[in-house]
């Protein structure tokens, strides 16, 4: 199947019920993404990248979220697929890196039991041959001494040894789809690039392909070939790293590097101005009339108030929504 | 871990030394002397005077602290005018039979309380939740010699299948298994009115405490993992969730030996609680100090025993 994607997110919706309140948090997102590859998911916080691929791992609480549109991973749709089925897919063919390496890791299990657990759950392994496969993942993701890592307990690691377990422990049953959702954020800028270094590293070694979270353009550049840019629960602009970095046509994506190129050229270009983005994403469920970036945008006039605009190709696979894209560009 | 009980006995050793203090402060504010209850009202002042002295009565209050403590600790904790024998003896009789119903109790409301909480925590906001919520403010609101009261009705007097009151039957000189079963059929009621209380109690704390867990980022993971419900709740779940409970269970000890004193005192079961009840009508001064030491001792004891659970259930205390 050369041409069929590994996941195919088609129109997700993904709505809150907080009281009475109703929180459209994702509006019809669609993303994919081809075996092996790595596709970057970006935007500021609060756009609704984390609720996209928490839906994807059906990680949301039934209760207060519903979750409408289509997932399918290797052609299997995920969307109302049973709970134990479900349970047999996460941690075997797809699992996840979170933010916080602080917390994501249980306090009273060491990582050993932690980690041996996940091994023993998916593959018929005994006690002794998790142990092994444990410790040799653990030297894969370069923690030195992985037989005494695989004794402790969380709280003796640092956060960088702690995201390289969590990282072991998601690639251990090797899934094809890794999803990582802001893997580097919470750590120190040093660790932080060692950690992408390993993530590119085992990418290249186990060919998983990777669903790459982040608010920083930077990162993305460095590990994605395709990036879909996120704002208030939808995707505005989608296409090959190479040409969105080359040639935005989004004005939130323009302001996204903008603001990043600012902080790069910091005192060499000290009075250059360039544009950036005034103000906050908006809450999903207070969205202005028209395109919900129009209040932010310095191009919006009353075209943009009337409708949202449609997701449109501009050539060559690369997807913008903005009506006015084409002329500012 | 060793070193670590060691310090919590180490912390413990003032505090006892400041419980001791106290009581015998307390023993030390009572009115009168030990003789003017027990002696000739006619005894010359002169000769009452000279029984102080040969006593140490008379000597400065830090004094009569250290020789009260060295006659504590060789388990001499004064002699009881009502019962007219040691108090050491008669608690040590009653003791017994408090622990074991307490013991049941507790065991009945953890077995029953903890997973409770659990399953109502993982169906949150279900039909269950919402009858168990009700169940647990009828448990903690109703009094426990209503409960009593309402059971010596219903099973004793009604029913007649329960024995209403005392620990077997009189004059029935049981051996054997026919005395442990005899014994435990006067112990349900009073066993279920004391697990009322804490069944409810246990739960809530459980249910809040599993529900904070549930919340936790490593739930998460290990959901993302793909762990199965089974080992998600048993190892991931209660293991973190028991850290809180521990503290209640531990509270809840001390409280139910002193508690257990309106229940043993409705079912007349011969424990320190009706003891105790017993002491405060006869103003029983010395026997009410000695159940104050025990109950203050235990206590003490308890909490040494919940430092080493929270020891042994979390390793970031352990390795501390
Ligand atoms: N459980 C929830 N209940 C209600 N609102 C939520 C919940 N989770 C996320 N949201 C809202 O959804 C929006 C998107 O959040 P999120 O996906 O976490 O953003 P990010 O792009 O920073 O990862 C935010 O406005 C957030 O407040
Ligand atoms: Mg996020």
């Amino acid at each position: 199947m050369p041409d069929s994607a590994l996941l195919e997110i088609s129109n997700l919706h993904v709505t809150f019920a907080v009281g009475r309140r109703r929180i459209p948090a994702v509006q019809g997102v669609s993303l994919s993404l081809r075996s092996g590859g790595v596709l970057g998911l970006v935007g500021e916080s609060g756009c609704g990248k984390s609720v996209t691929s928490l839906a994807v791992m059906a990680l949301l609480e039934k209760d207060t979220a519903s979750v409408e549109g289509s997932v399918r991973l290797e052609e299997r749709e995920l969307i109302g697929l049973p709970y134990k089925e479900m349970n047999r897919l996460r941690g075997s063919r797809m699992s996840m890196v979170f933010q916080e390496p602080m917390t994501c890791l249980n306090p009273v299990l060491t990582i050993g039991q932690q980690i041996e657990e996940v091994l023993q759950v998916h593959q018929n392994l005994t006690k002794r041959g998790a142990r092994d496969l444990c410790v040799r993942m653990l030297a894969k993701v370069g923690l030195p001494d992985p037989e005494r890592v695989a004794k402790s307990y969380p709280h003796r690691l640092s956060g960088g040894q702690r995201q390289r377990a969590m990282i072991a422990s998601a690639l251990c049953c090797k899934p094809v789809l890794l999803i990582a959702d802001e893997p580097t954020t919470a750590l120190d800028v040093t660790v932080q690039s060692q950690v992408l270094a390993l993530l590119q590293e085992l990418q290249s070694e186990l060919g998983t392909a990777i669903l790459f979270i982040s608010h920083d353009l930077g990162v993305i550049a460095q590990m994605a070939d395709r990036v879909a840019v996120m704002y208030a629960g939808r995707v505005v602009e989608q296409g090959s790293t190479a040409e969105l970095y080359a040639n935005p046509l989004h004005p939130y994506t323009r302001g996204l590097l903008a603001s990043r190129t600012r902080l790069d050229d910091l005192g060499s270009s000290a009075g250059r101005r360039l544009p950036s983005i005034q103000g906050n994403v908006p809450s999903p469920d207070q969205l202005p009339e028209g395109c919900s970036f129009g209040p932010r945008c310095q191009y919006c006039d009353g075209r943009c108030q009337r409708g949202m605009p449609e997701l449109t190709d501009e050539g060559e696979g690369h997807l913008v929504r903005c009506i006015r894209a084409r002329e500012i560009a | 871990m060793v070193k670590y009980v060691l310090k919590r006995i180490l912390v413990a050793v003032p505090v006892f030394f400041g419980i001791t203090f106290c009581v015998f402060a307390l023993v030390m504010s009572m009115p009168g002397d030990p003789f003017s209850g027990m002696l000739d009202p006619s005894m010359t002042a002169e000769y009452k005077r000279r029984l102080l002295e040969q006593y140490g009565l008379n000597d400065p209050f830090l004094v009569q602290y250290g020789k009260w403590l060295v006659r504590v600790i060789h388990g001499d904790l004064g002699y009881s005018t009502a019962y007219k024998s040691r108090v050491l003896d008669i608690i040590g009789a009653r003791i017994g039979n408090t622990a074991l119903l307490g013991g049941v109790s507790l065991i009945i409301s953890t077995l029953i309380g903890i997973p409770a909480g659990v399953s109502v925590a993982m169906r949150r906001n279900s039909l269950l939740d919402a009858g168990m919520t009700i169940f647990c403010f009828f448990g903690v609101s109703v009094p426990a010699f209503f409960m009593g009261m309402l059971l010596i009705l219903l099973f004793g007097m009604t029913l007649k299948w329960l024995p209403i009151s005392g620990m077997v039957v009189a004059g029935a000189n049981n051996v054997g298994v026919a005395y442990a079963l005899d014994v435990a059929r006067h112990m349900v009621m009073p066993a279920i009115v004391l697990s009322l209380l804490n069944v409810a109690s246990f739960m809530r704390y459980t249910r809040s405490s599993v529900i904070d867990v549930l919340s936790q980022d490593y739930i998460r993971t290990a959901r993302s993992n793909g762990i199965p419900r089974r080992s998600l709740v048993s190892r991931h779940i209660l293991k973190n969730a028991l850290i809180p409970i521990i503290t209640v269970v531990s509270l809840q000890i001390p409280s139910m030996l002193s508690g257990a004193l309106l229940t043993e005192t409705v079912f007349v079961w011969p424990g320190v609680g009706q003891l105790n009840y017993q002491a405060v009508l006869n103003r029983d001064y010395q026997l009410i100090m000695g159940i104050v030491l025990v109950l203050a001792l235990v206590t003490l004891l308890v909490n040494i025993i919940a430092d080493i659970c929270y020891a042994v259930v979390d390793p970031r205390i352990r390795y501390s």
